[in-house]
């Protein structure tokens, strides 16, 4: 789990172009979203790219993507909860 | 000074030419058969409205050389069925062709990508010369002898539109007298993949302005416009279609790929083209929808037509559940339809629909209905909130 | 109608007090300012540096020309955002490891400036963008022109812009090899200069814009002969090459005669909408912001580009 979290903040911070944002800096329980890090919709479209592509997950139904979203813990479960 | 379509040409997966699409329409059938596998073999399945012939076969269709990118040959095709029914000698005018596009010559560009990522050293680098847009224009401007101004417009989904309404412009400032407008676009794994990425594909035949509307389907194609001044068409005794009346290009400003949901950008392009034209709402009897069937647009869309034409809704239809959404060549392709629509005096099918979205209740044509037609709309808008409306009238 | 230019930026490889940033690969790389500085950083992030360049350059020149919203955004690129382009394709063309993501591909379109432009404004208003090849300036310009004169708007933001990244150069290196065009020339460019334009009287005024129809450029060549026949301080600036491309300028060349003529692609290097770079250049010299020792103080710039098998352009601009 604890892994997990880490390499997901590395690669959102990759793929958001986070530059100034060290994986250590991110409060895996803050809302990714508005407050938090600030990221938008564009960001959430990266967000779910990013699992299909690195994690084999497709997320299809709207409501489930944004709870998963929440922030990075809850983005973690979401991952392990798919993969079993 | 008045601008007049003297000649059309157009090319879909629903049809070759104007007869060929108009019958297609008509007849409700769509050209949305092949699937996204078919370009890219390591994509999922999405359907996609591919023209069936091989980029060698096009050639020889058109007589132009095989080396050519996809998307001149396609537009080549429609430029010469256009520039041959307005039966006009371009070379005794100040003939131009202006033309939207979005991908240039990509298709060629990715071939060249697949050998190049192997080795670096490898891929024929003349793969690539022809991938500007504007290589596209000057390509189908030499052959079709329209030479004298020659232009490119890429505001994404909203180009061949845009292109239309520069080209007015051009003539009625008295720049040129003739102008060949459209826009062309072929179907690329780029821009497959981009819109897969953007979760914008439906994996299903798309269902434009339906409540269940999961998204569209890509298609290739493109559209021509004979343009003349009043005075050519006069002198040549031109076979007239109809006359460009209005069009109007605004921002909608609100996100780069979404529209505002109350449709800022579609609402002030309509209703300027209208009043171009010194017209009202309800002169306006059918809307040839942008209707890309992805949720964002048509509620985006739905919503700004109810603002604009309020107790009195025109027809309207989205023929992108023909063609699939042919990107920069979509606006040339549905200005031909919307010319046809009109000098048919028949509305156009939406195929597909069956539940009308909350919230506008809005009911798109599901017959070819004999009406009568005076003035016709022609929606198109793009990426970085690009809006252009297009107005079309009887003569 | 008479029209004017009240504001201009560029970020080009040339700065008038940092001299040229020429690298050792015969690049003529743009020297940017500090973006932070104009542009909200959490905008900044998800940016190519065609966009960071474009929108910079753009909000300077409205600040410049004390312009609010303008009433029309244009936008000119030969080659657009090569960098989110070149960076889908890569990643789409390489099966073990394909990464596309979004962003690229929605920025990779030629119009994403205008957009971000307009967005950055908050504006509804007109927005065009215009690609063909090296005319795609001079036609953003056109349009500038007839959207004034039409008289039912004031002021247009007008602006050409391309980049050079490292695949464009490696791939134009290998085709211009294979065209055996390299042989003098200046090196590949990139900039973006933006344009405040307007009926108001201001320092800098459009005398004319010509495009030749074709190939036949006989209008250009009285211009510019009529023009010398009565102004002796004028500088033409041309669009040469280095290369053999530069032949097309020699039918002209016993016009200019003794006329001060600068090559202005030693300073920004050759790109598709360098014109932009020549025009910002000639509003410039023309306020005196900058001086060159061929003229002093020129009151009247001709840009003058000739290609091989395109129409040949003029651009003529003077001080007021």
């Amino acid at each position: 789990m604890e892994q997990l979290i880490y390499n997901l903040k590395e690669q959102i911070i990759e793929r958001l172009n986070l530059t100034d944002t060290k994986p250590a800096d991110v409060d895996s329980d803050a809302p990714l979203f508005d407050e938090g890090l600030g990221l938008d919709s564009i960001d959430a479209l990266e967000i779910i790219v990013l699992l299909q592509q690195v994690y084999g997950i497709k997320i299809t139904n709207a409501e489930e993507g944004k709870k998963a979203m929440r922030s990075v813990k809850t983005l973690a479960e979401y991952i392990i909860e798919k993969k079993g | 000074m008045k601008v007049f379509i003297a000649g059309m040409g157009v090319f879909t997966a629903s049809g070759e030419n104007c007869s060929g699409n108009l019958s297609a329409l008509l007849e409700k059938r769509h050209g949305i058969h092949a699937s996204s596998r078919d370009i890219d073999t390591l994509m999922g399945d999405f359907p996609i409205a591919k023209i069936a012939y091989t980029n060698n076969e096009l050639a020889a269709k058109a007589g132009v050389s095989t080396s050519w990118p996809r998307t001149a040959l396609l537009g080549v095709i429609a430029a010469q069925e256009a520039t041959a029914s307005s039966g006009l000698d371009f070379t005794k005018y100040r003939a131009g062709f202006i033309s939207g596009t979005t991908v240039g010559g990509m298709d060629s560009t990715e071939n060249f990508f697949y050998s190049y990522s192997k080795n670096k050293t490898a891929g024929h680098i003349s793969q690539i010369i022809n991938h500007e847009c504007g290589k596209i224009s000057h390509l189908i401007a030499e052959n079709i002898q329209a030479k004298d101004f020659v232009t490119t417009l890429n505001t994404a989904c909203s180009s061949a539109a845009n292109a239309i309404a520069f080209a007015t412009r051009m003539i009625k400032t008295g720049r040129l007298d003739i102008a060949v407008a459209g826009g062309t676009d072929a179907l690329t794994a780029f821009t497959l993949n981009g819109f897969n990425t953007l979760l914008l594909l439906d994996d299903e035949l798309c269902r434009p302005f339906d409540a269940r509307r999961k998204g569209l389907n890509l298609g290739e194609g493109a559209g021509y416009l004979v343009l003349v001044s009043e005075e050519i068409a006069r002198q040549n005794n031109c076979p007239v279609m109809a006359e460009v009346s209005g069009y109007a290009n605004a921002s909608d400003s609100f996100h780069q790929t979404t529209l505002s949901d109350e449709g800022n950008g579609p609402y002030l392009a309509m209703e300027s083209a209208i009043k171009m034209a010194g017209l009202s709402a309800y002169d306006v009897g059918y809307i040839n929808l942008h209707g890309t069937a992805t949720p964002n647009n048509d509620l985006s869309e739905g919503n700004a037509i109810l603002r604009l034409f309020t107790d009195k809704i025109p027809a309207v239809s989205s023929t992108k559940s023909y063609t699939g959404h042919t990107l920069g060549a979509s606006g040339g392709i549905e200005a031909v339809y919307s010319v046809l629509a009109l000098f048919n005096q028949t509305t156009l099918p939406n195929l597909r629909f069956e539940i009308s979205m909350p919230g506008t209740e809005l009911i798109p044509e599901t017959e070819a209905r004999k009406i009568e037609l005076r003035h016709v709309l022609s929606n198109s808008f793009g990426f970085g909130g690009n809006c252009c409306s297009l107005l079309f009238s009887k003569v | 109608m008479d029209l004017y230019i009240n504001g201009t930026s560029s970020i080009s490889a040339f700065d008038s007090q940092q001299g040229l940033r020429f690298d050792n690969k015969n690049r003529f790389i743009c020297i940017e300012p500090d973006y932070k500085l104009i542009i909200d950083p959490r905008q900044l992030r998800r940016m190519s540096r065609i966009m960071r360049m474009g929108l910079a350059s753009a909000i300077k020149t409205l600040e410049v020309a004390s312009v609010q919203t303008p009433q029309a955004v244009i936008t000119a690129t030969g080659l657009g955002c090569l960098d989110d382009t070149g960076n889908f394709l890569v990643k789409m063309c390489d099966p073990d490891n394909r990464m596309m993501n979004p962003t690229a591909f929605i920025q990779s379109i030629h119009n994403t400036m205008g957009g971000q432009i307009a967005m950055h404004l908050k504006s509804n208003c007109y927005n065009n963008t215009f690609t063909q090849d090296v005319l795609s300036f001079e036609h953003a310009l056109l349009d500038a022109i007839m959207l004034l004169e039409a008289g039912t708007i004031e002021s247009v933001l007008l602006g050409g812009i391309d980049e050079l990244t490292e695949l464009k150069h490696e791939l134009t290196s290998r085709l211009y090899k294979a065209q055996k065009l390299c042989e003098g020339y200046f090196g590949q460019g990139e900039g973006s200069a933006f344009f405040s334009l307007s009926s108001v009287p201001s320092a800098v005024k459009l005398e004319a814009m010509i495009l030749s129809q074709n190939s036949k450029h006989g209008d250009i060549c009285d211009y510019i002969s009529n023009h010398l026949a009565l102004e002796k301080k004028t500088l033409i600036l041309t669009g040469k090459c280095g290369d053999k491309s530069d032949e097309a300028y020699k039918s002209l060349e016993n016009i200019f005669g003794s006329t001060a003529t600068i090559d202005y692609k030693k300073f920004c290097g050759d790109y598709p909408t360098s014109c932009a770079f020549a025009a910002w250049l000639a509003c410039e010299l023309l306020q005196q912001k900058i001086i060159f020792d061929a003229i002093a103080q020129p009151k009247h710039i001709i840009i003058y580009h000739a290609y091989p098998d395109r129409p040949h352009t003029l651009i003529h601009l003077s001080g007021c």
